[in-house]
């Protein structure tokens, strides 16, 4: 096994005008190690990993496996195995083939080939399927063929672009335990690239979060989730997106809508606060808390919580993460998320007291979305 | 109306195997038979496609016909059924025919392996080499497709010429090592495979022309059959090109062997007959035996295109 390192690796992708993939990504995985690259649609997460695999060739930059410098190797010299989003399994050749396929090539003596395949079938279940051809595989068989594929090579590094962005929801579960067990078992490093958040925080050792070609985050799950570095790491993270309210700080008092706080460390100006949905609590069980009272829009009751969606006083923030989306419209009412535990007698059009909790507060400046070390507490009601 | 029933039976059949998975049929229906009553059950197409058959089909049936006929029978009007196997012995014995036979398979068969491998070649660069100037070499290969043969026959000829080929069975070849129809239809088939399958390959070890040769043509065996298929009837069945550079009859090509069949004032129509009869056994049962990869080829293109 080896790290893989990207050293200021820039991307542009020739036409008029020019697109720019990658701006100087700088990114080191570790050995053995399981990295998920998030981010929104075209942000550079592929083409930082095709580049990589070798299947595109850097602007500029450096990328090294171990201690050997890449960028000018082609795929097959990098040691490298990638499955892919459509699973690309080659349609002529039986499942047994396609698994041996790496290995002839490599030159693998014919008796080895044998036994690697066998036991990567054995490990990923494929043994009843080994005379299929990929067209008689269910989408969840071919997803495990095309990992056996990739993995039988034993490569030093171990590429996935959104291999499960193919299956329904459950099997895509069921495929997201099995990665993460084969991988902790064979302790490959590991590329893995998404934009499923839920993939991102359940398989990743660390997440790096990108957008427009540029690294704005690295860390654990938790960390990227809990601690945002910038207004749009918090708003892609998650699922409902943080709620962003614009607000003033003066005199280290933030306010923003009907929210009132103390904002010890907080610079004077205009900032965005955010809060994740399940920082608000119904407000019988959030006393001495700041209030906020939300009109209520949607009511998704999810069985084991309720997914609250309305309207509080204030001006949304808003952050373009998919630009085919709208804006959010300007007004004096801001639409939120609450995540309230199991059932919920709520019902769109009533008034929802809720409570927010300030040690799940996120501050951030309004002019570079950078986020800001703030000391929250909730303001003497007046 | 019983062809109706059997069809709810098996519905119903289908319908309450759903739960079991299980699948009888009632009524004594195979699912093998439902398909074959579909098939020759009528429908107002046929009564557009009959008649076509039988225009496509009755002059080769007026064909073998009259190449069972004796001479005398030939010359009077209607269809007189005979069977005159000497006309085939005939036909065989007083013309070198198993020469024009080789020098037709051996020109043919060139002629489609040549085919096979450059259009392969140049499709494939068309259709995923980054270069400059693809797109407008694309379109000098396509607007070629557009120039009849008549227009460029002359300056073939004096090209073939000035290269000491007249006369010779080379001379039937290469003009047409590499045509435009194959490098246009491999090039759109290359086009419709997902890339990311090459990608796979690379990344597993293979070069670029391992790539498409132990990858990608393996996938394309129908598009390869079209294109070999329709290049073998095109060579095989060729009669202005041989006419016009073949002088001496050791280099005689069949198409161009039936005419030495035709004298001046008399013409022997049993015997010119029995010979295109045999000019064409090749060819139709090569296209039998190929049709399946035929149809699947235009009907994927047809799907993807």
């Amino acid at each position: 096994m080896a790290t893989v390192t990207l050293d200021e690796v820039r991307k542009v992708f020739a036409g008029k005008p020019p697109t720019v993939a990658l701006e100087g990504l700088d990114l080191q995985i570790e050995d053995g190690e399981m990295l998920i690259l998030v981010g929104p649609s075209g942000c550079g997460k592929t083409t930082a990993l095709r580049c990589v695999a070798g299947l595109e060739k850097p602007t500029s930059g450096r990328i090294l496996i171990g201690e050997h410098e890449v960028q000018e190797l082609p795929p097959r010299k990098r040691d490298v195995a990638m499955v892919f989003q459509n699973y690309a399994l080659y349609p002529y050749l039986t499942v047994y083939k396609n698994l041996a396929f790496g290995l002839k090539e490599h030159k693998v003596p014919r008796p080895e080939v044998d036994r690697r395949v066998r036991e990567m079938s054995a490990i990923l279940g494929l043994d009843a399927l080994l005379g299929r051809r990929p067209a008689q595989l269910s989408g969840g068989q071919s997803q495990r063929v095309a990992m056996g594929r990739a993995l039988v090579r034993e490569p030093h590094v171990f590429l996935l672009d959104e291999p499960l962005s193919n299956l329904d929801a459950k099997l895509r579960g069921q495929m997201r335990a099995e990665i993460l067990q084969l991988q902790r078992r064979i302790g490959v490093t590991s590329l893995y690239v998404t934009h499923d958040q839920a993939e991102a925080m359940t398989l990743g050792d660390r997440i790096a979060v990108i957008n427009a070609g540029r690294l704005l985050q690295l860390g654990t799950p938790e960390d990227v989730f809990r601690r945002p570095v910038s207004l749009f790491v918090a708003a892609f993270m998650g699922t409902p997106s943080m709620n962003l309210l614009r607000g003033e700080v003066a005199g280290g008092v933030l306010r923003a809508g009907s929210v009132e706080l103390h904002a010890g460390g907080a610079p004077d100006g205009p900032v965005v606060l955010g809060f994740r949905p399940e920082a608000l609590l119904p407000a019988r069980s959030a006393a001495g808390l700041p209030q906020l009272e939300m009109t209520v829009d949607v009511v998704e009751e999810l069985g084991n919580e309720t997914l609250v969606y309305g309207e509080v006083p204030g001006e949304v923030a808003s952050v373009e993460i998919d630009p085919t989306l709208p804006p959010p419209l300007p007004g004096s009412r801001a639409r939120v998320a609450a995540r309230l535990q199991g059932f919920t007698d709520v019902h769109s059009g009533e008034a929802l007291p809720l409570g927010l909790r300030t040690d799940a507060l996120h501050v951030f400046d309004a002019a570079t979305g950078a986020a800001l070390a703030v000391e929250a507490e909730a303001a003497p009601t007046s | 109306m019983g062809d109706d029933r059997q069809t709810q039976q098996v519905s119903a059949a289908v319908s309450a195997a759903g739960s079991t998975g299980t699948l009888e049929l009632g009524g004594g229906l195979r699912p093998g038979d439902l398909a074959a009553k579909r098939r020759w059950a009528p429908s107002w197409w046929h009564l557009v496609l009959i008649p076509l058959a039988v225009v496509m089909l009755f002059p080769f049936f007026w064909l073998v016909v009259t190449s069972f006929q004796t001479l005398a029978q030939s010359r009077t009007f209607g269809l007189h059924f005979a069977f005159q196997w000497h006309n085939y012995v005939d036909a065989w014995t007083q013309a070198p025919f198993g020469r024009w036979l080789f020098n037709t398979t051996l020109v043919s068969v060139t002629v489609v392996i040549s085919n096979l491998v450059f259009c392969s070649l140049a499709g494939y660069a068309l259709a995923r080499m980054r270069f400059f100037g693809n797109g407008a070499l694309f379109l000098v290969i396509l607007a070629t497709l557009m120039v009849p043969f008549q227009v460029v026959m002359v300056p073939t000829l004096l090209i073939v010429r000035s290269l000491g080929l007249v006369d010779t069975l080379p001379a039937l070849m290469a003009p047409n090592l590499v045509t435009p129809f194959g490098v246009f239809m491999l090039r759109q088939f290359f086009r419709t495979m997902p890339v990311e399958i090459e990608e796979a390959a690379r990344i597993d070890g293979a070069g670029r022309l391992g790539t498409l040769f132990k990858v990608v043509m393996p996938s394309m065996r129908a598009p390869l059959a079209t294109v070999g298929i329709m290049t073998l009837l095109w060579t095989w069945n060729d009669f202005l090109w041989p006419l016009i550079v073949i002088q001496s009859e050791k280099n005689y090509t069949l198409q161009l062997g039936l005419m030495s069949f035709q004298g001046a004032h008399n013409i022997n129509w049993p015997l010119v007959m029995a010979a295109t009869v045999m000019t064409q056994i090749p060819m139709l049962a090569i296209f039998v035996l190929a049709q399946r990869w035929f149809v699947q080829s235009l009907a994927t293109q047809g799907l993807k295109g």
